[in-house]
Formats: C-alpha cells, sequence, structure tokens
C-alpha cells in the first residue's frame, strides 16, 4: 500500500523517490552489538542487501524505532525501519531508476 | 593565548542524504520540511546553491530558480544521530568541545596535548601567529577523521577566540581551512561590508549604512559611546566584533549551555484566515513548547507569538507572565490573547509560539495557592508520564483534531 506521497518527480523521468509504509520481511544478522538486515521481502519482491550506508534510531517514549539506509544489490535505494516494542519491520522510503 | 576552532560541517542535512543515498551525489538537492505541504529549504547542497538556493528559501522559489532539483524530505533524527558520531570524533581532540548547533561546534584547544607536543610549548612567548599555525595539523587531522568516519566534509577555522574561529571558518567552504590571527581578522575583513560580521543580519545593516558605516572597518573605528547610544549594548558587541575580541569561553558540552528560549513555529499548508484553525495549531505548539520545557526542567515568563503573513511579512508580539511557568494552558492562552488583539484577519501562511526568559525549574516554580492549578499540574504529569512511555502522538488535544 503506497499512502503517502510522491515525491516531485524530475521533468526527465529519470527516477523516482517515494515514502510509503509497508510492511515487509527481513532477514536480520546480529553480531557484534549490532543488528544489520541481510535481506528482506517486499511485495512478493525479495532485496538483497549490498550496503548499508546509514543508520539512526528514533526514540518513540521508552520505545526504539530502528532506521536503516539500504543500497541493493540491484543498486535501489531503500529505508527501512524496525520498532522494537512491535518487532515489526516497514519500508519507509524507496529510490529506484525510473 | 588561546586556541579555537570552529568545526562546520559542509551542507550538512543534505551531505547525510547524499552520502546515504548514492543516486543524490553530485545532483542539485535541497533537503525541506513535509513535501505535501508548502515550506522552506532548510538546506541545500553546493550544486544547488549554484542556482541561488539557500536555506530559508521557499521550495516553490528553489524549484522555479533550479527544475532539476531533487527535494528530500528532512529527518532530524538522522542528523541527530550523525551529529553526535561527530560530537565523538571531536572529543578525541580536546575534551572542550562546545557543539553549537547540529552542524557546529566550538573546540578550545589550547591544553590540547597534541598541540603542546608540537615546539610551543610556552605560548605567552610565542608569536600569535605561529601558535595558532601549530593548530593546522590538528584541524587537517579532525577533517580527515570526520570525512573517514561519516563521508562528511567539514571546514575548519582556527583563532584566538570562538568569534575569530568562527568568521574564519566562513572565508573558505566547502573543506577548507582558514587560520587567522587578529592582525590578519582585521585585514581581511575590515575592507569588507558590515553584513559579512557574524550577528548583524540586514535590518542592522541598514541601521548601521544610514549612520556611515558601511565597512568593518568604519564599524571598528566608530565612536563607541555613538554606537551605545543607537544600539545599546548591542553596539558594543558590534564594536567588539568589528576589532575581532570575544572572551566567551567554549563551554563543553558535558556543562550544557543555557537556554534563552524554547519555541516551536509551523509552516501553513495553506493559508488560513479562520481563527478556529490558527487556535488549534497554537494549541498544538503550545503543547509542545509547554511539554519540552518540561522534559528539559525549564520554565519561562515571557510567551512571544510569532505571525508571518501570505506577503512573507513577519510579525512577533510577546507578553510577560507575573509568574514562571511551564504550563501549556498558560502558553496557549496568552498566545490567543495575543493573537485577538494585534492579528487583523490577514492570511497567514507560518504561526510560531515560544517561551523564553527561561530558568531551571526548581528556581521559579512556586507552589500553587488554588485547588484548579495542582489538580491541572497533576494531569498534566499523568499526560507528560503516558507520553514518555508511548511517545508524544500517544494523547493529542481534542482541539488540534481537524
Amino acid at each position: 500500500m503506497v499512502h503517502a506521497h510522491t515525491f516531485p518527480k524530475q521533468e526527465d523521468g529519470y527516477f523516482m523517490i517515494e515514502s510509503i509504509h509497508d510492511p515487509i520481511e527481513v532477514i536480520t544478522m546480529f553480531a557484534a552489538g549490532r543488528m544489520k538486515p541481510i535481506r528482506f521481502r517486499w511485495k512478493n519482491k525479495i532485496v538483497k542487501v549490498a550496503k548499508v550506508t546509514g543508520d539512526w534510531v528514533r526514540h518513540e517514549g521508552q520505545n526504539k524505532i530502528h532506521f536503516f539506509a539500504i543500497l541493493a544489490d540491484n543498486a535501489d535505494y531503500y529505508e527501512i525501519r524496525y520498532d522494537s516494542r512491535e518487532m515489526t519491520w516497514q519500508l519507509t522510503r524507496v529510490w529506484m531508476e525510473g | 593565548m588561546r586556541v579555537v576552532a570552529h568545526v562546520d560541517m559542509d551542507a550538512f542535512f543534505a551531505a547525510v542524504e547524499e552520502r546515504m543515498n548514492p543516486h543524490l551525489a553530485g545532483k542539485p538537492l535541497a533537503v525541506g520540511g513535509d513535501l505535501k505541504r508548502r515550506g522552506v529549504i532548510a538546506a541545500a547542497n553546493y550544486p544547488a546553491r549554484k542556482y541561488g538556493l539557500h536555506a530559508g528559501m521557499s521550495t516553490g522559489e528553489a524549484l522555479r530558480l533550479c527544475p532539476e532539483l531533487t527535494l528530500v524530505e528532512g529527518n532530524p533524527q538522522k542528523y541527530v544521530h550523525v551529529s553526535l558520531q561527530i560530537l565523538e570524533i571531536l572529543k578525541d581532540y580536546t575534551p572542550i568541545v562546545e557543539p553549537f548547533s547540529i552542524d557546529e561546534a566550538f573546540l578550545d584547544l589550547t591544553g590540547s596535548p597534541r598541540l603542546k607536543a608540537s615546539r610551543w610549548n610556552d605560548y605567552d612567548t610565542q608569536d600569535s601567529a605561529d601558535v595558532l599555525d601549530a593548530a593546522i595539523p590538528i584541524a587537517r587531522a579532525i577533517q580527515r577523521a570526520i570525512l573517514r568516519k561519516t563521508g562528511l566534509g567539514a571546514t575548519v577555522g582556527v583563532g584566538p577566540n570562538k568569534y575569530i574561529a568562527k568568521m574564519a571558518s566562513g572565508v573558505q567552504k566547502p573543506r577548507g581551512l582558514t587560520v587567522l590571527t587578529q592582525e590578519r581578522y582585521r585585514e581581511h575583513f575590515w575592507p569588507k561590508g558590515v553584513q559579512e560580521l557574524w550577528g548583524i543580519g540586514e535590518k542592522t545593516r541598514v541601521a548601521l549604512e544610514k549612520l556611515g558605516i558601511s565597512t568593518v572597518g568604519k564599524l571598528a573605528h566608530f565612536p563607541k559611546e555613538f554606537l551605545t547610544y543607537h544600539f545599546g549594548m548591542n553596539g558594543d558587541h558590534m564594536r567588539d566584533a568589528a576589532w575581532g575580541r570575544d572572551d566567551g569561553a567554549v563551554i563543553p558540552y558535558y556543562e550544557g549551555i543555557p537556554l534563552k528560549s524554547m519555541g516551536h513555529e509551523f509552516t501553513l499548508s495553506v493559508d488560513v484566515t479562520s481563527r478556529e484553525k490558527i487556535a488549534a495549531h497554537l494549541l498544538r505548539l503550545s503543547d509542545q513548547v509547554g511539554r519540552r520545557m518540561r522534559q528539559d526542567g525549564y520554565v519561562g515568563r515571557v510567551v512571544t507569538l510569532k505571525l508571518r503573513d501570505s506577503k512573507f511579512k513577519t510579525y512577533t508580539r510577546q507578553r510577560s507572565l507575573s509568574e514562571a511557568m511551564n504550563d501549556e494552558e498558560q502558553i496557549y492562552r496568552t498566545a490567543v490573547a495575543l493573537l485577538d488583539e494585534n492579528w487583523d484577519g490577514r492570511p497567514l501562511r507560518l504561526l510560531g509560539v515560544s517561551v523564553s526568559d527561561l530558568s531551571s525549574n526548581g528556581e521559579a516554580i512556586q507552589p500553587s495557592l488554588f485547588d484548579e492549578d495542582e489538580h491541572r499540574k497533576k494531569m498534566t504529569a499523568a499526560v507528560d508520564s503516558l507520553r514518555d512511555r508511548f511517545g508524544d502522538s500517544a494523547l493529542v488535544r481534542a482541539g488540534v483534531l481537524e
């Protein structure tokens, strides 16, 4: 479900970026006190994580939401979030060559 | 003498977005607020600045100047996270680090072992230029460490005080390094316009121009009494700035910096003329301000309402209260009273509420004589406790719901 907005598109239609809030399933590695997403399923599509380019945390009361900026092996860019209280993952932002 | 460095991250918000999303690198990019609504850009990268874009410009104007601009919605948590990483890096060079904003910090390097290890062991007997120049390897090391650990560029200014260090970092950007002694500072800035000085805005520039003061050098040599007569205490500060004088200490991050005011503002998605809608926004803003004040342990006496109309004219009106407080009801009631007394119904595009004349909580709150106040305080404490546990959106005032 894409229920947020489409970012302003380039005139030449070269790319598109969207904010979304889709649930995803994620395979995650926990090592050295850190968590790292390895791959995830979004709308029956498997996305392999080539590189985590950034991570940060948002506090909502006592709850922690972990965010990850991801470069996929096909060069698409994603931002995903993990809600540690609900133990759920969401895709929050996508950038695709279009 | 002191050795102070000012570290200023280059186009910080945009650079963080570029580093995380390599597709954005090298393209004109601006970071803004909620892209579904109108708003202003918070930062533009250097390719976008070539089109004349700058922080504070409306997104509409930015897109008009640069149609191929990519606008990315800002994400404060992301930037705070990287800012804290940078603070950790800076602490390797001196414990006396003062975070000045999310993307700027002052460092007092005077006692730094790295500086002491240089051949300038006795600062007082050395020429000031030599002592400051000894900080160059440290400044370069800081830039390299920030780039290596965060992938971001930083500019460093070095001077004998905070003011000169801050001015030095503005001389050459991005990834610049400028060292200014007091003499070099005067050589560089005295021929320039007064608007080059940190702290002098357009209104002050015009006021100085009317007095025939157009350059920093003229400001430095203008009689002190005249400046004080026209600008009060600011006159003194401006003259000191022109001479590059500043006794202010670098206040380390662990001591905290006393805040002058706390506030929130909001750009409306469309111009609003309905008093009811404006009051609802003021309620939400007052709620946010009160909550933040209680979280950080502050109370304040002066409530300020800020309004910006559809022609971008900005008005601020303020009122002093008899007692310091941090209660959103009082903030809201005062803000609405200021609105009713000063607003003539013209369309508004921005609203802001702030509280100033702050003091820490323990100093100013008096026990209330009235049960009603006590009841409200208990309720506020209960609401705060729920929000502490479940987040700020767990409870919302009915008045802000549309």
